[in-house]
């Protein structure tokens, strides 16, 4: 009777602890793909699925268009817009409705709604199939934060060109999640934060 | 005879039951722990290593040479405990060639300067509590000229 409920008493936390860590373990590895895959995506760029656009470059590749075009065209807290050294004009941004970050290929023009309407837009990753959800990190209040050459984070200048030209380096930071990110609900969350400097800008 | 369907199982039966269910139930366990870890490992060098290239970045886009965070440190400078929510970071400046002397606060020198040196710069993002390396980057830098790595 003792040895019975002693078992009795171990073996179910033990088999449902299994269980949800079995099901966690498959979504652990898909936020985690897809968390490192939208940052690389986001900062070196990727092939792409765009009309006509093989590969986007990404924001490492941000270049001055002319002495008097900065880099980026567009500085807001959750997009941001730049000309890649291959000359494509690239806006990266979070769209909040669809917890997806997305990209297109279009003409600079600012200003610019934000989030932009996703009609001619990939989610990234661009081979996204699954589920994953991308937040904002809850104590930042933006996906994008920028810094000048002395390290001083300044405010999301949107359009101005006198603070876009300040701009030296661009944190990037999200949270990518399964549903509600919980272990306990056997789903799967990871915070990821870097950054790019933006060398010619 | 007809067996006794009230009868329960001896004490023989059970323990041979659990010896049963240990053979496979411990395997399987240490299958699931370890993949666990992996996804854990996987899920810390992805997060770790992309701390590492932020401050990489920083460190190069800072237009000061003679910044503090570019001062020689020796090789065992105190960890940034808590850089990043589980994460400390620890960054390691040497002289890798010529004169890397502090400079004057506020003061950068000009090229022709003794004082700018070959400068190595290698960042360590462990976990904290652990201490467990997690990545690691190395750079080198001088006054005007970027060496990746």
């Amino acid at each position: 009777m003792a040895v019975s409920g002693l078992l009795a008493m171990t073996i179910p936390p033990l088999v449902f602890h299994g269980a949800k860590a079995m099901a966690f373990l498959p979504k652990a590895m898909a936020v985690n793909h897809a968390a490192t895959e939208i940052m690389y995506q986001m900062t070196e760029g990727s092939f792409s699925t765009l009309a006509g656009q093989p590969m986007v470059q990404g924001l490492r590749f941000a270049l001055r268009r002319s002495s008097s075009a900065p880099a980026l065209w567009l500085a807001a807290d959750d997009c941001v817009g730049f000309r890649a050294s291959g000359g494509q004009d690239v806006l990266i941004w979070w769209d909040s409705s669809t917890e997806t970050m997305r990209r297109r290929v279009s003409p600079a023009a600012c200003p610019m709604a934000c989030p932009a309407p996703s009609a001619g837009s990939e989610a990234l990753p661009y081979e996204a199939l699954g589920s994953v959800r991308v937040l904002q990190i809850p104590a930042a209040t933006s996906v994008f934060r920028y810094y000048n050459q002395s390290g001083v984070a300044v405010g999301a200048p949107g359009c101005s060109l006198g603070g876009i030209t300040s701009i030296r380096r661009i944190d990037v930071g999200f949270v990518a999640q399964s549903g509600s990110g919980q272990f306990d609900s056997a789903q799967a969350q990871q915070t990821m934060t870097s950054s790019v400097a933006i060398r010619v800008p | 005879m007809r067996r006794d369907r009230t009868r329960g199982l001896t004490l023989v039966e059970l323990v041979i039951a659990i010896a049963l269910a240990g053979l496979l139930g411990v395997p399987i366990g240490m299958l699931v722990s370890e993949q666990l870890r992996s996804a854990i490992q996987a899920r810390d060098h992805s997060v770790a290593m992309n701390l590492a290239r932020a401050e990489m970045e920083r460190l190069d886009s800072l237009n000061n040479f003679c910044h503090a965070d570019l001062n020689v440190t020796g090789l065992s400078p105190p960890a940034l405990v808590g850089y990043w929510p589980g994460y400390d970071l620890t960054r390691i400046v040497t002289c890798a060639a010529g004169n890397c002397a502090s400079q004057s606060p506020g003061v950068c020198h000009p090229p022709t300067n003794t004082r700018n040196g070959l400068k190595r710069v290698d960042l360590r993002v462990t976990r904290t509590g652990s201490g467990e390396l997690a990545a690691s980057l190395t750079t080198y830098r001088t006054k005007y000229v970027l060496f990746g790595s």
